[in-house]
């Protein structure tokens, strides 16, 4: 009524989108690029920002036909229902993966850090208790308190990070390191990965209100160029060698800070509460994405999708991510995610295209 | 009462009288005068409420006016009773009345009410003075620089304490009536022009569509007509300013009077408008600026430090500097309790305290901060029943819920504080972390008439973040040229933004 409460504005959005995938990749980020990379460089991270930059552009395409309405509605409109149904069986699935695997990465993070005595189970049902809770509220509502938690963690973070900028050596940085074309690929693609599930952001984009341009393209760019600050930062702290020895190069980052006159003495906790807080962003955009998917389609069973909690908790419990690449299952799973990621803005556009074609010829 | 809504009243005036002397039967402090005017020729007939009126208005300015000038030839004319009016009652406010049902409400609030042999209608004459204890002193909301004046329970008090503030025919009153039984008069203060019609109205609906017994006081109103009913923190503002209540109605927000309370509802609000006090207005803007940030801070400890401390000293001591943690751990040691249990002793120990203070005598209250911080604090610590730290702790808590301004919302803090201490008693650093998030996503989802709870800090598309201007810090007056959200579009500036030119 006063103010345009369904509507979001485009800050709001880049915010949501930044702080979703943002916090949840960059622990680890540094390590997996150098193990990626298995050279020195920080070109490859380059490469996959212009990867990942290429993608936002699609998907605000893809996003550009989705106006208004249900977004079920939208893809029966463009494919037959079958299909639809098949899309959003998928992407379901997928969300509650993800959101079951980055919960499962959380609790170990957890364990190891903080809760060392505190069975895994009550960690995990803590985060979906207050999931559940996040989610009964509306898209608005959840954009909101996304841009609220994006400005007070991340002006925290950043404050400890420029301060982790003491002790920076650029001996340590090689811009393109000899890196091979294949691995080139590879690694950008990995890098692309990170951003997995975020094709989810088409059911807020139609929240935007005027004529936003490429919304998507710049919360990604955004993001990735905070990546790549972030990860020159790791390198030019250690060295290309210690870097592959650290699992989580950013805790050890703060850890080695000196605030001066300081009452904390271990700054790596800043972290830890970032680490939590992206967590439960990323976790929370996942789970809420397939809930709106959900009740497009049962819009009256909204109390059943509540089992989705349920199968993330199982799920969770029952993966190891760090591990994930020994089993197959999960490395196929993984595969099958990624190819739907990257299809699915170029079906919707070229859904249209086909549409518009016929009615050109017609 | 539905009855008497369409009973008329009846032209013979015996009729009437049965009538009346049924409803109010045992109603003994109903007075119920007969006499006769015009050369003994017309029945008059008049009643009100022993003590609830102006005795001396009623003799002087209608039995006397009456008995002794209206003549015996005029009795004649037809409609005598508006004749009645025009001629004799020398009292501002006198209206013709036609249903039983505005008879009782008439009566009840304190008019008389006049009936005459062959007329279909009534006159009801203003005669009322409700007892009430004069003009009192701000007690909840005290300011140091500013005025000292407050609300007190009649309502027509404290409508004229807002308009002697606003002198502006654009400054609305609207006259609302809630309570089958009770018939309480609720006042709706606003500026036609600057408030939004869709809040006028919508607050108007909410308010008529109550269908209650009685209402007693503004609080009781309050939770009547918010949005929330489980929400710990208050989604209406009460206040005993009028100064605060006039200036919310510049704001272009809407002011509740509420018949028998000495306390004004202000809507909407935000969560920024309970951290204002009337003083941050009165005082330089620097200074006051700091104050505001120092409340937000001390909001945010209230909350959190109990918690922080449980959470780092029982998971992640290492956090803190060693001497420190060695010190805790030493004064650990004779205590039998885990902490959590001494914070939420001593928790608890300050709620008792609190609620005991507030219902015993002034005098009395002061020798319960003495017995219950000095003697029983230190009484605990020699005991080795909790350690000094967590008395501070828990001091230095209540101390921060002193400086927010707002009651209610220091009500909403203690409350939330709980959550906090319990999920950091069993999660640590994570369980606190995730507890400031659930509070985070509550309060960001409450909404005061479709206004965020938390604007200006979650705002939508199309609003105006002018209102920056006046939240963790206080302008000065000359760069506050905008009117906050709650003012229509149309009325967006209310001065120049230069100081004294145009």
């Amino acid at each position: 009524m006063i103010s345009k409460n369904r509507q979001i504005s485009e800050f709001q959005f880049i915010c949501f989108i930044v702080l979703s995938f943002f916090g949840i990749n960059i622990i680890t980020l540094p390590y997996m690029a150098s193990i990626f990379e298995n050279e020195k460089g920080y070109f490859l991270i380059f490469f996959g920002i212009i990867m990942a930059v290429i993608y936002a552009l699609i998907m605000d395409k893809a996003s550009s036909y989705y106006k208004s309405g249900s977004f079920y509605d939208f893809l029966c409109d463009g494919f037959n229902k079958g299909f639809a149904n098949f899309i959003v069986l998928f992407f379901v699935i997928k969300s509650i993966f993800l959101a079951a695997f980055s919960l499962s990465f959380l609790v170990s993070v957890i364990k190891v850090t903080l809760l060392q005595s505190t069975p895994e189970h009550l960690i995990s049902i803590l985060m979906l208790l207050s999931l559940f809770y996040l989610t009964s509220k509306e898209s608005e509502d959840i954009v909101r308190i996304y841009t609220i938690l994006f400005i007070l963690s991340f002006s925290a973070f950043f404050a400890v990070l420029i301060l982790s900028l003491k002790g920076f050596d650029i001996t340590n940085l090689y811009f393109y390191g000899g890196i091979k074309p294949s691995k080139c690929i590879i690694g950008s693609l990995y890098f692309l990965n990170m951003f997995n599930g975020i094709e989810g952001s088409i059911l807020f984009s139609n929240h935007i209100y005027g004529d936003s341009k490429k919304p998507l393209t710049k919360a990604v760019f955004i993001s990735s160029v905070l990546m790549f600050l972030i990860t020159i930062v790791c390198y030019g702290k250690f060295s290309f060698e210690d870097l592959k020895t650290k699992l989580y190069p950013l805790l050890n980052i703060m850890d080695s800070i000196d605030f001066p006159g300081a009452f904390v003495e271990r700054q790596d906790i800043l972290v830890m509460n970032f680490f939590i807080v992206s967590v439960f962003a990323y976790i929370g955009y996942n789970v809420f994405c397939s809930f709106k998917m959900m009740s497009e389609i049962f819009p009256k069973k909204r109390k059943w999708f509540n089992i989705l909690y349920i199968l993330i908790f199982i799920i969770s419990l029952r993966t190891d991510v760090v591990l994930l690449f020994d089993n197959k299952f999960l490395l196929i799973l993984s595969f099958l995610f990624m190819l739907f990621f990257i299809l699915f803005p170029i079906l919707i556009i070229t859904e249209r295209f086909i549409k518009k074609g016929v009615e050109k010829n017609l | 009462m539905d009855k008497d809504k369409s009973m008329h009243i009846f032209k013979k005036l015996s009729d009437n009288k049965a009538y009346i002397d049924q409803k109010f039967n045992n109603v003994q402090d109903l007075i119920k005068r007969d006499f006769k005017i015009g050369g003994n020729e017309t029945d008059m007939y008049l009643i009100y409420i022993d003590n609830i009126v102006s005795t001396s208005i009623i003799g002087d300015f209608v039995m006397t006016s009456l008995m002794l000038r209206a003549d015996a030839c005029e009795n004649k004319k037809q409609d005598f009773l508006n004749y009645v009016r025009e001629k004799y009652l020398s009292i501002g406010e006198v209206s013709k009345i036609y249903t039983f049902s505005e008879v009782f409400s008439a009566v009840l609030i304190g008019d008389s009410v006049l009936f005459s042999e062959g007329c279909d209608y009534a006159l009801q004459v203003s005669t009322k003075l409700w007892p009430y204890r004069g003009v009192p002193k701000a007690e909840t909301e005290v300011v140091v620089e500013g005025p000292k004046d407050a609300f007190c329970e009649a309502v027509s008090i404290n409508v004229v304490l807002v308009r002697r503030r606003i002198r502006d025919t654009r400054l609305k009153m609207k006259r609302l009536t809630v309570g089958r039984r009770s018939r309480t008069i609720v006042s709706l203060l606003y500026l036609e022009d600057v408030a939004r019609d869709e809040v006028v109205k919508e607050i108007e609906d909410r308010i008529n569509a109550l269908d209650i017994d009685a209402v007693f006081d503004s609080g009781q109103l309050q939770q009547f007509i918010e949005h929330k009913w489980y929400s710990p923190f208050p989604q209406m503002q009460l206040t005993e300013r009028p100064d605060k209540a006039a200036a919310a109605i510049t704001e272009g927000r809407v002011v509740l009077i509420v018949d028998n309370t000495p306390f004004a509802i202000i809507l909407p609000v935000t969560l920024n408008v309970f951290f204002q006090s009337a003083e941050d207005y009165y005082d330089r803007s620097v200074i006051m600026s700091a104050m505001r940030i120092m409340r937000y801070f001390a909001a945010f400890l209230a909350i959190s430090f109990s918690g922080l401390y449980i959470a780092i000293t029982t998971y992640s001591p290492y956090v803190i500097p060693t001497s420190l943690c060695l010190k805790i751990a030493s004064s650990r040691e004779i205590v039998p309790f885990p902490t959590v249990v001494e914070v939420l002793l001593m928790e608890g120990a300050f709620e008792l305290l609190r609620e005991a203070g507030i219902r015993l005598p002034a005098p009395v209250s002061s020798t319960i901060g003495i017995v219950g911080g000095i003697i029983i604090g230190q009484a605990a610590v020699q005991a080795g029943l909790v350690q000094p730290v967590v008395v501070i702790v828990g001091a230095f808590t209540a101390i921060c819920t002193f400086v927010i301004p707002n009651n209610a919302l220091v009500s909403g803090i203690r409350i939330s504080k709980y959550i906090v201490i319990l999920l950091s008693a069993f999660f640590g650093l994570y369980g606190f972390t995730i507890s400031l998030i659930l509070i985070l996503i509550h309060i960001t989802s409450l909404k005061s008439f479709d206004i965020p709870y938390l604007f200006p800090y979650s705002f939508g598309p199309k609003d105006d973040l002018s209102d920056f201007k006046d939240s963790f810090i206080r302008a000065p007056f000359f760069k506050m040229a905008k009117r906050p959200i709650f003012a229509k579009p149309s009325q967006k500036y209310r001065s120049s933004n230069r100081r004294g030119k145009k």
